[in-house]
């Protein structure tokens, strides 16, 4: 062990411990901003969450199946066939890039959802996030649906440079486009977005031609739900982010 | 609506999450039946009660239809993607009418599997998960509980010291000792471990940098 790696072995010592509460989604506070930033630099203790995250997935398998009342798929099938009438029809989606990533639980990407988790962290405890707008309805033109609602939008930073916006569309479906200009440094770019209650999804991962982009892509929640969104490279690293801030009342 | 799909009892998850995104009905009734027993027991261990757990699973199953074209196989098992969102569903409804949850034991059959189903129907490893299971039912009960909160509750070390009536300290040392004797119990055993998707095989060296 070189004289360089001997304070990342201590910092090992620290977090090994706190790598079973981070797994299971319920480490907060300084210590989980401690162990994410420990762990952008750290292989060992990345392994050793994904197989730590692993095994708390795999306790949800524990729960004895049981088969759910009748009528159940049928009146599961009727929303079902309403909602592929919105979710799957040719006109809900445009933009000029397709989501090709996945919503999927943090938990399966420890690193990069700890990255993005202490990018939008540090964003709400700094209050450094950029106001939101409440707009004209645009989510039906996107949509081609009949109902109209508001839609909320913030600037996406990269540090202290604006490089793009993000709307959520209230409209339903629930809807994300992500505009960026002038973003080096990566062809694609995956964004995941933090819900008010904390946990962080991936919406989809985009491809950017010189750097720019517009896509839009369905809302793993809705968007009241919504309290920041980040764009990370394909090395894991926050490249953009933007906290959603909503006035009060 | 897309066009129907030739779906069977041997059709991929990821083949039919793929069809759903399509928007192709049959691929749906065919992820539906494969999943309703699981998805719907999970959230009825969690809310202890059947029209609530009604709702959280029919509410899963539709968030898995709209999220169906973004989901992405490389990124873990369907199932436990399937029961992540049951069980997210199933802490806020619990957090909205500020229940309590139900004893944390019931929530894990700790019996050996029976044959009356089969694991791999619903796209989990029969061996990984029965592994995981003796772990569990191994664990020293205070130990157990702890890890039940934490993993499927959601609740934090402080919410389990206090529930359990001891300090932090203690409950934190509760989980991280479960959790490392879960660990331990399937990388012991490479098999299921794989099955389950646990990383095993050539590790980083402590203090290389990622």
């Amino acid at each position: 062990m070189s004289a360089d790696e001997r304070p990342l072995r201590r910092a090992c010592d620290d977090v090994a411990p706190l790598l079973p509460e981070l797994s299971l989604g319920v480490l907060g506070g300084r210590d989980r901003e401690h162990v994410l930033r420990h762990l952008s630099q750290c292989a060992v203790c990345s392994v050793e969450l994904e197989q730590l995250s692993t095994v708390a997935d795999g306790v949800l398998t524990l729960a004895p199946p049981c088969e759910p009342p009748a009528g159940f798929e049928l009146a599961l099938r009727r929303r079902l066939v309403a909602e592929g009438q919105h979710h799957h029809s040719p006109t809900s989606r445009r933009g000029t890039a397709s989501p090709n990533g996945a919503r999927r639980v943090v938990r399966s990407r420890p690193a990069m959802a700890v990255a993005v988790a202490a990018a939008v962290a540090i964003l709400l405890a700094f209050g450094g996030g950029w106001l939101l707008r409440t707009n004209r309805p645009i989510g039906n033109r996107e949509a081609g649906g009949a109902n109209r609602t508001a839609s909320t939008s913030a600037t996406l930073m990269s540090g202290h440079r604006p490089v793009g916006r993000l709307v959520l569309s209230g409209a339903h479906p629930d809807w994300l486009t992500v505009s960026v200009r002038h973003l080096a440094g990566s062809p694609t770019v995956e964004c995941m977005v933090m819900t008010t209650s904390g946990h962080l999804m991936t919406v989809g991962t985009f491809s950017l031609a010189g750097g720019s982009g517009t896509w839009s892509a369905p809302l793993p929640v809705a968007p009241a739900a919504v309290a920041g969104a980040t764009l990370l490279d394909t090395h894991g690293q926050v490249v953009a982010t933007a906290l959603v801030r909503r006035p009060a009342g | 609506m897309g066009s129907s799909a030739v779906v069977s009892a041997d059709t991929p998850d990821d083949a039919l999450l793929a069809g759903m995104a399509a928007g192709d009905q049959s691929s749906a009734a065919a992820f539906v039946a494969r999943y309703q027993g699981r998805v719907f027991g999970l959230a009825l261990a969690m809310v202890g009660d059947r029209a609530q757990a009604e709702d959280v699973a029919q509410e899963a199953f539709l968030r898995v239809w709209r999220h169906a074209p973004v989901y992405d196989a490389r990124r873990g098992a369907v199932a436990t993607w399937v029961l992540a969102i049951t069980r997210n569903l199933a802490i806020d409804a619990l957090r909205l009418r500020r229940a309590v949850p139900t004893d944390p034991e019931l929530l894990v059959d700790l019996r050996q599997p029976s044959h009356d189903w089969l694991p791999e129907e619903a796209g989990i490893s029969a061996g990984g998960v029965g592994r995981l299971r003796a772990a569990v039912a191994e664990l020293p009960p205070e130990q157990r509980r702890a890890l039940l909160l934490a993993a499927v509750y959601g609740w934090t070390a402080a919410e389990v010291g206090r529930a359990e009536q001891v300090p932090l300290g203690t409950a934190k040392t509760r989980i991280r000792t479960a959790m490392g004797k879960l660990r331990a119990a399937l990388l012991a055993d490479p098999a299921a471990a794989e099955q389950l998707g646990v990383p095993v095989g050539d590790r980083p060296t402590r203090g290389g940098r990622a």
